[in-house]
């Protein structure tokens, strides 16, 4: 970390660490040094839709999971799901039992290694502790068995994609009309067998940040605490649904403003902008405009949206989240880690559901069909939020327009407000220490972003926070290499 | 890559890197050109990035031995890997062999036997050829690799 320009009121942080891809942050002051406004920018750009165009459709739930190491599972099912609209076809049982399970197993892969990995550092080492040991080695030396548990709980939810597919990331299973692979009997009693040791960790991780919200109430909740709508995917009575299902917004009151919404007709209720300090765009909420619009998806979204958890632990940690709100939304940014592992806990309490399953070692696992259709589009909650596949074809089947709506890019506006709401509160004219600027930072880890993939970066990008005076000259830049 | 039964008596070989980034395929060219060689207790594997859960399961070889394309440094080199780097991790897509090794001693309690080969590439560009300097640089790896396995 290096300090520049100190003559002059504009902080840049870059790279924020410990996400997913890269970044910077400006933070602008006024005339009395206090923050007027903050950006977070994101220099990164791939292009992954436009060189998709002209390849045939079938191609593409291969060609997506490339797009990310973390998600590729969620990119795989949302393609999926795209070409079997195009085709008019729906996947067999089995096929959608195994790719719930693939999705399940992702879904805790990552969420272990947010929490575990990423997070876990700013809680145990503390917010203002030397940058240098704030990492999950300080953390492995310290708390050896939460570190090593994190390891195997990530362990777990690859072992799933590897027993199904052969491989742990950018498994190429999940094709139109269901899956490419079935599980063997072997493999679904090795899946199994996990169950116990996962469920303890998950219930160790939720016991960890329960007792840091409890002993740490007034930061906790005055975190990048703003109010905002929230949209996720729920089940056909509202309940908690990460792999298929339908839309709900809801307003920061908790009102549904929109229910059991067809993803197809997403761009009837999501527009973008672009700005011009940052590739990822600005989505929002059609029917409020973009003013009024923003709105959050990822874990907070989906238990604030949600009317219930499908399994029993998970439902008893829900109400309790839901008390925080006393019936409403909960908005403090920090709960992103609370429901980050009750989503996992009810995930492997699903996943344990499947595998009981007698029908999950079935070999009737693909629907075979054919393009009849121009068009296609496919959703599913990838851990960062809502993922959308928008495909068009021509006769041949070759694409001709696709669209990726991924879900660190919907939280673009909230990750801007979270960063300004943070810096509000903790930065005070340009000389600002190290652990300040760790906090702007974690309201970004919050939302666990993965830059590189809703914006699809080429290479490595640093992470810079700038601070800006009045008159928007540079007068502090604080760089990671 | 996953842990199957202890290979106590093993040597494992992982060539890192994407063979579609052109020289960055190095890593796994040499990798599977040991695997051609057919040595006893020899396991290969080829990845695009290391991972802090392939920890578990190198930990049950006697040596691993990395190979990997890097961007400066001796055009082909094979040394042995200690555990000095504690930058941690600023992302999760990789791990460097320096924070493996540091991982394996302190939540494994273990020593992790691990050997770099690096061979200096040119072109990192798309592309699924190898640069020729950079091949006739991986024939050296070969070599010195092989001469590793032969010791143990």
């Amino acid at each position: 970390m290096d300090n520049q320009n100190k003559d002059t009121n504009t902080i840049l942080i870059s790279p924020v660490t410990r996400i997913e891809g890269h970044a910077k942050i400006t933070i602008m002051l006024d005339l009395e040094g206090a923050v007027k406004d903050a950006r977070f920018h994101v220099n990164e750009f791939r292009g992954f839709e436009k060189f998709c165009e002209g390849r045939l459709f079938t191609e593409m739930p291969t060609i997506a999971p490339r797009i990310c190491g973390i998600c590729p599972v969620s990119h795989s099912v949302a393609s999926a799901k795209a070409c079997e609209m195009i085709m008019g076809i729906k996947p067999t049982y089995t096929g959608n039992l195994l790719r719930r399970l693939i999705h399940i197993g992702q879904n805790v892969s990552s969420h272990a290694l947010s929490f575990f990995h990423l997070s876990s550092p700013d809680f145990l080492l503390g917010w203002d502790s030397d940058p240098a040991a704030r990492n999950i080695l300080t953390v492995a030396d310290k708390y050896p068995d939460l570190a090593l548990r994190g390891i195997r709980l990530r362990k777990f939810g690859q072992e799933i994609s590897e027993r199904i597919t052969g491989k742990k990331i950018h498994s190429m299973g999940i094709v139109p009309g269901g899956m490419g692979y079935p599980l063997t009997e072997v493999n679904r009693r090795a899946l199994l067998a996990w169950i116990p040791e996962a469920t303890e960790t998950v219930k160790m991780g939720i016991e960890l940040i329960k007792k840091y919200q409890d002993d740490h109430k007034e930061m906790v909740s005055s975190f990048a605490n703003f109010p905002s709508l929230y949209l996720a995917t729920v089940g056909p009575d509202g309940e908690n649904e990460l792999y298929d299902g339908k839309l709900r917004f809801i307003d920061e009151n908790g009102k549904i403003l929109e229910d059991q919404l067809d993803c197809a007709k997403y761009l009837d209720y999501i527009a973008e902008r672009s700005v011009d300090w940052s590739y990822l765009k600005y989505p929002y909420y059609k029917p409020y405009g973009y003013e009024k619009g923003f709105y959050r998806v990822g874990p907070l979204a989906r238990l604030n949206v949600a009317s219930r958890m499908k399994t029993p632990k998970a439902q008893k940690e829900f109400l309790n989240f839901k008390s925080l709100g006393n019936g409403k939304p909960v908005h403090g940014t920090f709960y992103f880690h609370y429901t980050r592992l009750i989503e996992t806990l009810g995930s492997i309490e699903e996943a344990e559901g499947i595998l009981k399953d007698p029908k999950v070692t079935d070999e009737d696992i693909q629907t075979i069909g054919r393009a009849n259709f121009y068009e296609g589009v496919g959703s599913s909650e990838a851990p960062r939020g809502t993922l959308f596949h928008h495909y068009v074809v021509d006769e041949g089947g070759r694409l001709t327009k696709v669209n990726l709506l991924i879900a660190t890019g919907q939280n673009n506006p909230a990750m801007n407000r979270s960063v300004f709401e943070v810096a509000k509160q903790y930065v005070h004219g340009k000389d600002v220490k190290e652990g300040a600027l760790n906090r702007v930072e974690a309201a970004i880890r919050c939302y666990d972003p993965c830059l590189s993939c809703s914006t699809h970066a080429i290479g490595i990008m640093p992470m810079v926070i700038e601070i800006k005076d009045h008159l928007g000259e540079t007068i502090n830049v604080i760089k990671r290499d | 890559m996953s842990s199957k039964g202890t290979n106590k008596d093993s040597i494992l070989v992982v060539g890192v890197g994407n063979p579609l980034r052109s020289d960055d395929g190095a890593g796994s060219y040499v990798a599977e050109s040991i695997e051609a060689r057919g040595f006893n207790k020899v396991k290969v594997w080829v990845t695009q990035q290391l991972h802090v859960e392939d920890l578990e399961s190198m930990l049950s070889f006697s040596k691993v031995i990395l190979i990997d394309a890097s961007t400066s440094g001796p055009v082909v080199d094979l040394r042995q890997v200690n555990g000095t780097d504690h930058s941690g991790l600023a992302s999760s897509h990789h791990l460097s062999a320096q924070t493996l090794v540091n991982m394996a001693s302190n939540v494994y309690h273990k020593e992790l036997n691990m050997q770099l080969c690096s061979i200096r590439g040119s072109n990192f560009e798309a592309g699924d050829k190898i640069s020729p300097e950079v091949l006739y640089c991986a024939q050296k790896a070969i070599e010195l690799i092989c001469s590793s396995i032969m010791e143990s």
